[in-house]
């Protein structure tokens, strides 16, 4: 039914009505917008969480946070979110009769005017400074302080800003491998105070955690304990992943087990006798973040064996001079000081990322390819299979290769991440580096090792396996082995007793073409 | 509701199938008519999380069908989904991108005062004149009576303000308005509800 306008003439309010209203509604749809979120000096940012400013009144020090509110781009509606719901509120809050409305027109019309001088005094109380977001600025601190951690960092950004492309809903989870004191921990830690709505670190960490069944709480309290409804849309930190892989047969089954189903992002549940059936069945949106020292071949044969969701990335080792060592140590800046520089320039950025709409037009068909060849290459590496010596030749049995579907959905959404973080909403060529190594990094050390000596030669024989490697002949001809199992090499003929050697699979050839090189 | 009374609600074009998208489409189409389309004006959707707040344009109404995956997803990640209710002349949500209005609104909270849900209900439909539209929000009612496109004005402001006080709804009489889109989840609280059309004036 459409009403004509004369049917509401009743209602209408003359001037005087009007004015004697609330023009805005402060208990509005919005609720308590993150400040820290807005494009806000810290200076204000301070004044508007504790209300306490270098202002002689509470009239100024409300004029000057929404000036800097309404010069950092916020609507009305923000305006009014953050004097509803922060400190700086106080006295519209207790004064409702038109007093927020009068200072948003006062502060409107000062931003208004102000913009025509450019650039803005920048003590005006109030005046907006955008905080540096940029992710150069970002490459340049941590290559300045802690050199050669760029890579592992560019790669944990990827993970975190998954979040922000719309569509992706599959968890994530990326492990740094690295030598003890090799780093790993320090790169978690530059993302350490970007937010607890963005990450939540666990320094003591057991897979069953997730969904808690306690017999020493009530089910209610437990709610309270369970971390995966904690980590939802967020990034999950764990700096301490060897607790996990250096659990021993049935117990390592188990928590690859559990650690498996809650990277599929269904959620959890689980029975036991004292609580029932317990957990969440609903999907849960969540990034993960971990380090751990190599894990051992019995863990990375499980992982195949599950169709792992866990994915790598190894720290090359450090191949710093003893002088060098000293001058980032003992005579460098203390390690703290040099962190708190990191995290000044990270939090922002990581903070200045909002949900993106993808757009795959941009993105050319040969991107796709490429993630399929890493995702292959990828899947063959971490083949499952038992091999042994057989009279004179080697026979290889339970050979056991994962699927590409997940594998390419995941590694594609890495690369986006990527993007995101280069304030792309499309993949390029230069998101792929990062993907090849988390391709390269999926098994143990042997196998990639062998995999870059493959690349690296035209032909692979046992005696290059065994000067590089270090490895015995018989042990050397079992690696060739295992690359014709794992399809990526070709092989004649393998006895126990005479030499032989392989070369890189056809299909793998663009590993030494395009990417020789290339790979971090 | 029931399914006739939305297929009358909507001119028999309602269409159960096309579950909650559907369900959007057509109730911005009731509203809109084809006028973003005709004037080449934009509907917003403003997605708004506890902290973070994203605004989308779209040049018609079977847009925002077409980008039902993305708003899926929005909600997946606890965006509560609002539109704005005067079409914006330029991709943008301020009040000083509104140039026309296609209806006047309410929002009635029956949480807020002693009335409950059914006696604030019963009130709505018995108020002169009585809604086009009632929107269950999932914490109270929002009204909505299709008027002509109107230009805005003081004017327009002030009947809207005065019928806001007399039907006792919050004070959202401002143009540039966002709210809850019906076919969508409030998700405010930890109970989910639908934000659903509950009542419609033939």
């Amino acid at each position: 039914m459409v009403f004509k306008l004369d049917d509401f003439k009743s209602f209408q309010l003359s001037e005087e009505e009007a004015a004697s209203l609330p023009a805005l509604d402060l208990d509005g749809e919005i609720k308590e917008i993150d400040p820290t979120t807005l494009s806000i000096s810290k200076k204000m940012l301070k004044l508007i969480t504790t209300g306490q400013g270098d202002y002689p009144s509470r009239s100024e020090c409300d004029m000057a946070g929404m000036v800097a509110l309404v010069a950092g781009g916020c609507t009305d509606l923000e305006v009014a979110s953050v004097f509803n719901h922060y400190a700086i509120g106080e006295k519209s809050r207790e004064n409702k009769n038109g007093y927020f409305e009068y200072t948003l027109k006062k502060a409107k019309a000062w931003v208004a005017k102000n913009k025509e001088e450019e650039p803005p005094a920048p003590d005006i109380p109030g005046t907006s400074t955008l905080m540096p977001t940029s992710v150069e600025d970002v490459k340049a601190v941590i290559e300045k302080t802690f050199p050669g951690t760029w890579d592992a960092t560019e790669a944990c950004g990827a993970v975190i800003c998954q979040r922000y492309v719309s569509d992706i809903t599959q968890p994530f989870n990326l492990n740094l491998i690295g030598n003890p004191s090799g780093s790993k921990t320090l790169v978690l830690s530059y993302f350490y105070g970007i937010g607890d709505d963005l990450v939540c670190r666990s320094d003591g960490f057991t897979a069953h955690c997730f969904v808690s069944h306690s017999p020493k709480k009530t089910t209610k309290e437990l709610e309270k304990v369970d971390l995966l409804p904690r980590i939802k849309n967020k990034c999950l930190i764990t700096p301490e992943m060897n607790s996990i892989f250096s659990a021993e047969g049935d117990k390592l089954n188990e928590i690859l087990g559990i650690i498996t189903r809650i990277i599929d992002g269904e959620g959890f549940q689980s029975d036991s006798g004292s609580h029932g059936r317990r957990g969440y069945s609903e999907p849960v949106f969540f990034t993960w973040l971990g380090a751990t020292t190599p894990p051992r071949r019995a863990v990375w044969n499980l992982m195949s064996r599950y169709g792992s969701k866990m994915y790598f990335y190894s720290i090359p080792k450090n191949k710093n001079t003893a002088e060098e060592y000293l001058d980032a140590t003992i005579a460098g800046r203390p390690t703290q000081e040099k962190l708190r520089e990191v995290r000044n320039v990270m939090n922002p950025l990581m903070r200045s990322f909002k949900p993106v709409a993808w757009d795959k037009t941009k993105e050319p068909r040969e991107l796709y390819e490429k993630i399929h060849d890493y995702a292959s290459l990828l899947a063959c590496l971490r083949t499952s299979f038992t091999i042994w010596a057989d009279d004179d030749d080697y026979d290889t049995s339970s050979v056991v290769k994962e699927d590409l579907y997940r594998v390419i959905g995941l590694l594609y959404n890495l690369a986006r991440g990527r993007a995101v973080l280069y304030g792309r909403n499309y993949i390029t060529e230069d998101d792929l580096p990062m993907v090849l190594h988390v391709g390269m990094s999926g098994a143990e050390i042997s196998r990639t090792e062998l995999l870059r000596l493959l690349i690296d030669e035209e032909e692979l024989t046992t005696t290059m396996i065994e000067e590089k490697m270090q490895v015995s002949s018989p042990t050397a001809r079992k690696h060739i082995q295992s690359l014709k199992v794992m399809g990526l090499a070709d092989v004649d003929a393998i006895g126990k007793s005479h030499i032989t050697s392989c070369t890189l699979k056809e299909e793998f050839a663009w590993l030494k073409s395009s990417l020789k090189g290339k790979l971090r | 509701m029931n399914a006739e009374k939305l297929r009358e609600m909507f001119n028999g074009s309602y269409v159960e199938d096309e579950g909650p998208a559907g369900y959007a489409r057509h109730f911005l189409r009731h509203l809109f008519g084809s006028h973003i389309e005709d004037t080449k004006q934009f509907l917003e959707l403003r997605f708004i999380s506890s902290n973070h707040i994203l605004q989308k344009f779209y040049g018609g109404v079977d847009e925002v069908l077409r980008d039902w995956g993305y708003i899926e997803n929005l909600q997946a990640r606890e965006y509560n989904v609002h539109y704005g209710v005067c079409p914006r002349v330029r991709k943008s949500g301020k009040i000083t991108d509104v140039s026309h209005a296609v209806a006047l609104w309410a929002d009635v909270d029956y949480y807020k005062g002693q009335e409950d849900r059914r006696a604030c209900f019963e009130r709505l439909t018995a108020f002169k004149p009585r809604p086009s539209v009632i929107v269950s929000s999932g914490g109270g009612f929002h009204c909505y009576w299709s008027i002509p496109i109107t230009e805005v004005s003081e004017k327009l402001k002030n009947t809207l303000r005065g019928l806001q006080r007399a039907v006792g709804s919050d004070s959202v009489h401002d143009f540039s308005r966002v709210m809850r889109l019906p076919g969508t989840l409030n998700l405010k609280n930890e109970n989910k509800k639908e934000v659903k059309v509950v009542w419609y004036s033939s």
